[in-house]
């Protein structure tokens, strides 16, 4: 006959399984609302040892046609300007499809999206990195939209404020990376 | 993002002033982060890291001498050249429905040990896991590695210049017992049995993880558990040990639960991140019938961080405090009692004893950091302090430890990059012999060691 449980480890482990699920019960309840948090955002060794790497910041091939990596079109190579502005620009820029990705010359060009929901108008988007130090000038957008008028698409002006706040965008994320990459731990 | 291009332009302008103030931090955090879905497929990685290092080691005791007639029976060169290598093959996935996933390893090179002329003996596994998850439900990490919350999450501990500090590779330079352990929670210590965690989606600039680990063991435990150890021979191999007569068995910590909530944000050019959380555990306990016998108490401790960063610079602190020691005790006999407590081994956090007129003294621990990035060179530097119960035979008083390491790194190119780093550090317990782990000895109570060293890092 096996041995009973042992009272003090089935006492132990209730209640950090409640605790856990408990969690999990209000992070699903709260769904939907949140961001999904990429593997660099973690401290992990493995994802720690890409940044600045020679191979650019991820991946050697990819299979299947696809790739998880929004920085797969950069391609394997080394950069040629700042890292984190770069990785900030294509994850900020992410949902947009690309026309042309070059990180020598640290210039993102998009091709034109038209959201869902307003089907009758388009952007573009143009990034470029400055140079190789994480600078608050270190970047510069441009945005171009266009709305469809009678089947044309015709040329509008954008809000004087739209480029500067996806420059701030692309700061906050090359932030965050930045403050990731700090607590590489060395062992 | 998706805001900026919803609606008329003066809708767009409205979304685009809402997105940026850090009262909108939700609408901000999206869009920061471009959430598009990622085009499906697998991409596979093998990254790596090698290092060389030059180093002048001044350690304190250096010299071992003949316990009889006093002679001096072994010196050490202050000079030495080392070197390490890691690889981190792994994979990323996206399935058509969504699905995110992949796994990834660690491999090092075997240090240590071998004979002159024999080279390296081979390669060990030192991390293994793998995550699967979905934007919105967030990721379920598994495995022994970065799968536990304090680990994964952890924010403050600055370690990004030269090797990493106190963190790094240059105190493999050191010998034995003068190595300060000193950050638990980046060490394999603490953070290499097997787990399993939970990590939330970003709301508002918070997530939170949650990990839980039945047993302080990994790779199907501990690779020495035959039943004749577990039966008496040496228990403390045995990772499913819960119960046990035996010392040794006792500092293994089980049910190990561990939480982190974690805040990121920017303010202007402020780049904040803060981090808070827990570790607690139950503990082996002790079935000697003894008079005296004492019981180790399950982990509790915690911990908070933060880091704050600004042009080029990140400063950065992190606390940790509880219910906790420092160190496996190295019991030799069968009985854990008061007076029988002997031997000390260097390591991460363990479970503490309540001892009945001993040095009973809870973990504190605290660091500080900055480092200054101005184009390819990198400064930076730390400082840790530690006071920890250490070798808790009756009235030896606390053990208290402290460091300070500073390096320089020049980034030559992509994945080349010359280092240069200082280390000291200091370990010290009355009454305890730091070398050979005896209580009761007025020998070697302080061991300290500087480090200078030269290296170049190669990753790829």
């Amino acid at each position: 006959m096996p041995d009973a449980p042992h009272p003090t480890r089935a006492f132990r482990s209730a209640p950090a399984c409640g605790v856990l699920l408990l969690v999990c019960g209000l992070v699903v309840a709260g769904c939907g609302q949140g961001r999904y948090v990429e593997q660099s955002e973690y401290n992990d060794p493995a994802r720690s040892s890409q940044r600045g790497s020679l191979l650019g910041n991820e991946g050697v091939f990819s299979i299947f046609g696809g790739s998880t990596n929004r920085n797969a079109e950069q391609g394997a190579g080394a950069l040629g300007v700042n890292a984190f502005l770069w990785r900030g620009s294509l994850d900020t820029l992410s949902f947009m499809p690309l026309v042309s990705a070059d990180p020598f010359g640290g210039v993102i060009i998009t091709d034109w999206y038209s959201p869902p929901e307003t089907p009758g108008e388009r952007f573009k988007v143009t990034v470029y990195i400055l140079g190789r130090q994480l600078r608050s000038d270190g970047v510069r957008v441009s945005v171009f939209r266009q709305v469809e008028n009678r089947g044309q698409w015709v040329d509008v002006p954008v809000s004087q404020d739209m480029a500067p706040q996806l420059e701030d965008k692309i700061l906050a994320r090359a932030r965050d990376l930045r403050i990731q990459s700090t607590q590489t731990a060395g062992r | 993002m998706r805001k900026l291009m919803y609606g008329t332009a003066a809708a767009l302008a409205l979304a685009v002033a809402e997105g940026a103030s850090p009262a909108a931090a939700q609408a901000g955090t999206e869009a920061s982060a471009g959430q598009g879905t990622p085009t499906p497929g697998l991409t596979a990685r093998f990254n790596g890291r090698y290092r060389f290092f030059v180093g002048f080691v001044d350690e304190s005791p250096d010299t071992a001498f003949d316990a009889g007639t006093g002679a001096k029976e072994q010196g050490a060169n202050g000079f030495d050249m080392i070197d390490y290598a890691r690889l981190f093959p792994g994979f990323d996935g996206v399935a058509a429905n969504g699905l995110r996933y992949g796994a990834s390893l660690e491999i090092r090179m075997r240090s240590g040990g071998e004979p002159p002329g024999d080279g390296r003996s081979g390669l060990f596994y030192r991390r293994a896991w793998g995550y699967l998850g979905t934007p919105n439900l967030g990721q379920i990490r598994v495995g022994s590695g970065p799968t536990g919350a304090v680990e994964t999450m952890h924010v403050g501990h600055i370690a990004g210049f030269g090797s990493g500090g106190w963190d790094g590779d240059a105190p493999s330079f050191l010998i034995g017992a003068n190595t300060a352990n000193a950050f638990w929670y980046a060490s394999s210590g603490r953070n290499n049995y097997t787990k399993i965690g939970y990590y939330s989606p970003q709301f508002f600039g918070f997530d939170l993880g949650v990990s839980y680990g039945p047993n302080d063991g990994e790779f199907g435990g501990d690779g020495a558990c035959s039943f004749a150890n577990f039966a008496g021979a040496a228990p403390q191999n045995c990772d499913r040990v819960d119960q046990s007569i035996d010392s040794r068995a006792l500092v293994r910590a089980q049910d190990i639960f561990e939480a982190m909530l974690r805040y990121r944000g920017t303010f202007g050019p402020l780049g904040v991140a803060i981090s808070g959380g827990y570790v607690g555990s139950g503990r082996v306990d002790n079935l000697s019938p003894t008079v005296g016998a004492v019981q180790a108490q399950g982990l509790s401790v915690g911990l908070g961080g933060a880091t704050v960063s600004w042009a080029g610079f990140t400063v950065g602190g992190i606390i940790s405090g509880g219910r906790a020691n420092l160190g496996s005790q190295g019991f030799t006999g069968n009985d854990a009692t008061a007076t029988s407590l002997a031997g000390f081994s260097a390591g991460s956090l363990t479970p503490r004893f309540d001892v009945p007129g001993g040095d009973n003294t809870n973990l504190f621990t605290w660091s500080l950091g900055a480092t200054y990035t101005a184009g390819p060179y990198v400064f930076g530097g730390h400082y840790f302090n530690q006071d920890s119960a250490g070798h808790q035979a009756a009235n030896t008083g606390k053990r208290e430890s402290e460091g300070i390491a500073l390096g320089i790194t020049w980034n030559m190119a992509p994945g080349l990059a010359l280092f240069l780093e200082y280390l000291w550090g200091e370990v010290k317990e009355a009454n305890v012999d730091l070398v050979s782990g005896a209580a009761g000895s007025g020998a070697n109570n302080k061991v300290d060691a500087q480090i200078v060293s030269l290296g170049f890092s190669f990753q790829w």
